[in-house]
């Protein structure tokens, strides 16, 4: 224990006797890739919830470079080094795109309570820096909520990265995106880990995606781990085919 | 380029202030005691709705209950004056503090809440305050406090007004600065998405609090001003129609903008003036008046004025096709 980067184990969680996280365990590598599939309501959105401290487990323990971050809050969450994107876009759509990953970089930056100096001078170059890694830097000025939706995926992303995470969490990060627009985003992603050097944690529909960024594979079902593996593993393995297709075989 | 146009786009907002200000430091020369009068009576109400707008529009909070704070500066002025000593200088410093203190215990509740739960626990609280301001002695009961002297300095009607514009244009000035900081953009952002605002590392709870302090300290400056100019505080100062007074202003006026409060205060002031010198049932037109301003003019009077250039762009296009 603690000797992992992430590890997570026995997490539990109910919503009024249903067991949305059961006794999950499961443990990421520096700098890998490590994706979570399940079919809808199989439990990732709230492990990724309990993760990021949104909601306290019910049981269980979450160790993150060797500390126990089991129920610590939110923010406390974002400066130990895990930040996320949504799956539902959830930006400020009244902000331009600086200002959005403004917000961000001054949350990491822990300046929310400076009075003084204009928040626009702060981190410039850094902010307009990610922002073209992003790929939206004509958009710089655009307010976010009257970006396209890809773009506004492309935020969600962005936002999460100035905070300069360690672990990167992306909630469904192409759902209700065009296939152009999802290998857009999926360069994006895999450039980002190279210069950031950060492990990313992904939860994902599309088994295209899937398949094609992870190192390893974790398939949740009705709340609990049921297997893991590597693509291959994954891909030949009889029992992750029934969940997704059902049994009528 | 950016750089450019923004400093050149945040330029002309302060000669706007300029020239404001100069003009405002022009009426007592006019020699209109009626006017003098009335410009203080907006001014102040004006602080007092932007210290609400602080919260409403820059934070997305609905405050039912500034008239606390507002009674909180004006009753701590009015006893500071009273029953001690203090020189004047100190009251001016102590007064808006004391009622930074009320907003410090009131919003340890309040800003743990949102939106509908927010308003009647503001609203609340301030009526708590309304009663123990009649009830406890030392306040006057409810004929409140009467003839409190102000400084020699202070006694004409121009110097009261000169010293109020001042004032106000220095906490506007800081306003100003403070929605500007990153402390003033965390404040919108939460108005936006708090919880986006959480997962990205700042404390939002805290942050609230923080600003629930700050505007309830400039809402005390407002109520100690306005004791300043009238000599005398009523336990009205404190009922929660007050504070709705306070709302009402800031929609009136629009509550994005930054000056809109001032400007609501001054068409609420003026129409109520008139209003009342033309006809006894007075309440009943102001009030068919403000439904219709809200109406017609949904972002307020400034939201209007921010699109006027655009429609009369559009309209002037229209014509020459």
């Amino acid at each position: 224990m603690g000797d992992t980067f992430f590890e997570i184990i026995g997490l539990e969680k109910s919503f009024r006797g249903l067991k949305a996280t059961n006794n999950v365990s499961l443990s990421i590598k520096k700098g890998e890739v490590c994706s979570i599939i399940g079919p809808n309501g199989a439990g990732k959105t709230t492990l990724f919830n309990l993760i990021t401290g949104l909601i306290k487990p019910d049981a269980g323990k979450i160790y993150f470079m060797g500390k126990d971050i089991t129920g610590h809050s939110p923010v406390d969450i974002v400066h130990a080094g895990i930040a996320r994107s949504f799956q539902i876009v959830n930006n400020f759509p009244r902000f331009t795109v600086y200002d959005n990953i403004m917000i961000a970089a001054l949350g990491y930056k822990k300046l929310a309570m400076k009075m003084f100096t204009p928040a626009k001078g702060i981190a410039k170059n850094e902010i307009m820096e990610l922002i073209d890694r992003i790929g939206l830097a004509k958009e710089a000025h655009s307010l976010a909520g009257e970006l396209s939706h890809g773009d506004q995926k492309r935020l969600e992303v962005g936002i999460a990265l100035a905070s300069h995470p360690s672990l990167l969490l992306l909630d469904e990060p192409t759902a209700g995106m065009s296939s152009d627009e999802k290998g857009g985003i999926l360069e994006t992603i895999k450039r980002v880990m190279k210069e950031s050097d950060c492990t990313v944690f992904l939860c994902e529909h599309d088994m295209k995606v899937i398949f094609s960024v992870s190192d390893t594979i974790w398939v949740l079902h009705n709340g609990a781990v049921v297997t893991s593996g590597t693509v291959d593993e994954i891909r030949n393995n009889s029992l992750v085919k029934e969940i997704y297709l059902g049994e009528a075989e | 380029m950016d750089k450019i146009r923004n400093l050149q786009a945040g330029a002309r907002e302060w000669v706007w202030y300029v020239i404001a200000f100069v003009i405002l430091m022009i009426v007592p020369f006019s020699g209109s005691i009626f006017w003098t009068n009335l410009l203080t009576e907006i001014l102040i109400m004006g602080l007092a709705a932007m210290s609400v707008n602080l919260l409403l529009g820059f934070g997305g909070s609905l405050p039912f209950g500034h008239a606390a704070f507002f009674a909180s500066g004006a009753y701590a002025t009015a006893l500071l004056i009273k029953e001690t000593n203090l020189p004047f200088v100190a009251v001016l410093i102590i007064a808006p503090v004391m009622a930074a203190v009320v907003g410090a215990i009131l919003g340890i509740i309040i800003t743990r809440l949102y939106e509908f739960y927010y308003a009647i626990v503001s609203a609340a609280s301030c009526m708590v305050l309304w009663t123990l301001i009649r009830k406890v002695p030392i306040f006057g009961g409810d004929t409140g406090i009467t003839g409190v002297e102000i400084p020699e300095i202070l006694s004409s009607i121009d110097a009261m007004y000169i010293f109020t514009i001042i004032i106000v244009f220095i906490v506007l000035i800081f306003t100003k600065i403070l929605l500007n900081s990153p402390f003033g953009w965390i404040q919108q952002a939460i108005r936006e998405n708090p919880n986006r605002v959480t997962c990205t590392g700042s404390n939002v709870l805290r942050h609230r609090y923080i600003a629930f302090i700050i505007s309830s300290f400039i809402c005390g400056i407002a109520g100690m001003l306005f004791v300043l100019h009238t000599q005398s505080t009523f336990p009205s100062y404190a009922h929660w129609v007050k504070s709705g007074d306070f709302v009402m202003i800031c929609i009136l006026g629009g509550v994005n903008t930054f000056i809109g409060p001032m400007i609501g205060a001054a068409a609420l002031i003026i129409l109520q003036t008139y209003i009342t010198s033309l006809t006894e049932h007075w309440l009943l037109f102001l009030g068919i008046s403000i439904c219709l301003l809200v109406i017609f003019m949904p972002s307020g009077i400034m939201g209007l004025a921010g699109h006027l250039p655009s429609k009369i762009q559009s309209l002037y296009r229209k014509i020459r096709s």
